[in-house]
């Protein structure tokens, strides 16, 4: 059992409740996003995924390891996580950046020829050799995303977990980066949870759709299926429906809900 | 960055600190010549080298490297190039715990009095600190409790003043709290020498954490590092470095914050990278500011901590401006 599972997660910040029970179980060599209107708890949820913060009833398992009781250390080998707005407050190189994705490896004299290699392979695999010399602060935002997500791969980690990977970003890049997680996913076997605000984004890149609103995990299943115009109701209050577009079905918001 | 030319900073930090140290131990009010060197013991020129300027000299070194090495250290978990060891509070706490022995004349029990309160100032800064950040590993948190715990320790200072019991204390207090290498002895080394390497050795332990950082606290935390474990090794580590060296040689400010600065262009941002170099440097200039110092031809020495002052004040003022033209 790889599986990584939520269950009954409830988080209450000042006396409202964030997440009110929510349980999830994730498999491995999928893309899952979670989407779900501005305020219904998708940062939380992922940063209780992620042991950024402790739910106050809830737990979450790896394998069926507690994540809460494994030491940080090796949780970090296995969890790769991409905050949102992703700080990086020194002017370092791309190579220096991704190495601290080693952080959980390294001994106290820096990085070994193994920790090498590994920097190595996360910048072939996300195509981001040619930044090792660059200042990671100076990149583009569709140079800087896979930059980060080398970052996370060169820790080895099973899991990726990123908070809006796609905020920002152009179309084109939204395109390579969706790309690159479905790759990772699906050719590489990693699992990886994504909050994404970008509907049409997350109906594209995408294996599963959780709509979470208002605390609460309201739709679960294929995209298309999750995001049927009577959950985008009830989550975001508009009507909407599905059209057949050139690269397949897109979805359109057509109006507020009244 | 290069392994050759991370060595050749080195090297050249080194060299810059063997010749300053020769400048250091000849200029003065006296010059001593290279003959002097050799002089028997009991020689004016003898006295004058080993006994006055060779301990002037290391502690200037000591003094130097604990300050950069703090600064590089603190620079590196706030992620501000604007930090330095007095943003903590840890200079100034430690400062009011000496000006407290001052003010009460407890200065004349014995040589070990002033350094110790010095240092009990300073472990009651960090407990402050730990006690109002600690909760939280908020670097915005971390640094408003800095500004708390100096405002409350330069109230405490003022205060002593205020009602120092008669003009020679306040003068005293004045005198010591402008910071200067004039008139040590080896006693002076001995007793802020072991605080300083066991701080200066905790603050270089930290350098993966001060790496991880550079992700952010949510960044460095999901890459398996104890922020509340680093966090503590850093208020301990500087609490005991700063501490003994403002024991023994008052405050003198801003070389923290001159030091990493000068140096993050030649050795790369890379906070850990950051550390040796940044002691070394401070080292270099905490020298080089003392002979200017001596040798200015002034009625009475100007003393470092003031000259320290009067560079740093226009240097932190031009970075502030350089960073707010770049964030806008």
């Amino acid at each position: 059992m790889t599986d990584f599972e939520a269950r009954d997660i409830a988080v209450r910040i000042a006396n409202r409740g964030i997440l009110k029970g929510v349980s999830a179980r994730f498999k491995r060599g999928k893309v899952t996003a979670i989407v779900g209107p501005n305020g219904a708890g998708k940062s939380t949820f992922l940063d209780c995924l992620a042991q950024l913060r402790s739910p106050q009833s809830g737990t979450v398992t790896l394998g069926c390891k507690d994540l809460g009781r494994m030491p940080s250390r090796q949780r970090a080998r296995q969890i790769g996580y991409l905050p949102q707005n992703a700080e990086i407050a020194w002017a370092v190189d791309g190579k220096t950046f991704v190495g601290l994705g080693r952080t959980a490896y390294q001994s106290a004299w820096g990085l070994s020829h193994d920790d090498r290699a590994h920097v190595e392979a996360a910048m072939a695999l996300t195509g981001t050799t040619d930044f090792r010399h660059r200042v990671v602060s100076s990149l583009s935002g569709g140079e800087r995303a896979r930059v980060l997500i080398a970052r996370a791969l060169a820790g080895q980690p099973d899991w990726l977990l990123a908070d809006e990977p796609l905020a920002g970003l152009d179309p084109g890049h939204v395109l390579d980066v969706g790309d690159l997680f479905q790759e990772l996913a699906h050719q590489q076997g990693y699992g990886i949870i994504l909050t994404l605000h970008d509907l049409a984004a997350a109906i594209r890149i995408a294996d599963r759709v959780m709509v979470l609103a208002d605390g609460q995990i309201i739709a679960d299943g294929l995209p298309l299926e999750a995001l049927s115009p009577e959950v985008l109701r009830r989550a975001y209050g508009v009507e909407s429906r599905l059209l057949d577009g050139a690269s397949g079905p897109v979805l359109e918001i057509i109006g507020r809900d009244r | 960055m290069s392994t050759i030319r991370r060595s050749l900073i080195y090297v050249g930090l080194m060299a810059l600190i063997a010749v300053l140290a020769v400048a250091s131990l000849s200029a003065g009010k006296v010059w001593i010549p290279w003959s002097g060197w050799l002089a028997n013991k009991g020689d004016p020129a003898w006295a004058i080298l080993f006994e006055l300027r060779l301990p002037r000299t290391l502690l200037a070194l000591m003094v130097g490297a604990v300050l950069g090495l703090t600064g590089a250290a603190l620079q590196g978990y706030t992620r501000n190039p604007l930090a330095d060891p007095g943003m903590l509070g840890v200079s100034s706490m430690a400062a009011l715990g000496a000006v407290l022995t001052f003010y009460m004349g407890t200065v004349a029990a014995g040589i070990w009095v002033l350094p110790a309160a010095a240092m009990v100032g300073a472990a009651f800064g960090v407990l402050l600190l730990l006690l109002m950040a600690g909760a939280t590993s908020s670097v915005v948190t971390f640094i408003l409790a800095g500004v708390v715990i100096q405002t409350i320790s330069g109230a405490g200072v003022a205060l002593a003043l205020n009602l120092a019991p008669n003009p020679w204390a306040v003068n005293e207090i004045v005198t010591w709290l402008m910071g200067s290498l004039s008139d040590r002895s080896f006693d002076e080394i001995k007793i802020a020498a072991p605080g300083m390497a066991l701080g200066c050795l905790l603050l270089l332990t930290q350098g993966r954490t001060l790496d991880a950082l550079t992700l952010g606290e949510n960044g460095a935390k999901t890459l398996g590092v104890n922020l509340g474990r680093g966090r503590l090794m850093l208020a301990i580590g500087s609490a005991l470095a700063v501490g003994s060296a403002v024991a023994v040689t008052g405050v003198i400010g801003f070389v923290g914050l001159v030091t990493p600065h000068i140096l993050r262009p030649l050795v790369g941002a890379r906070p850990s990278a950051l550390l040796l170099p940044s002691a070394l440097g401070g080292a270099v200039i905490t020298l080089a500011a003392d002979i200017v110092v001596r040798l200015m031809p002034a009625a009475s020495e100007i003393k470092l901590g003031v000259a320290m002052a009067i560079i740093g004040g226009p240097f932190f003022l031009a970075l502030l401006i350089s960073m707010r033209r770049k964030l806008a």
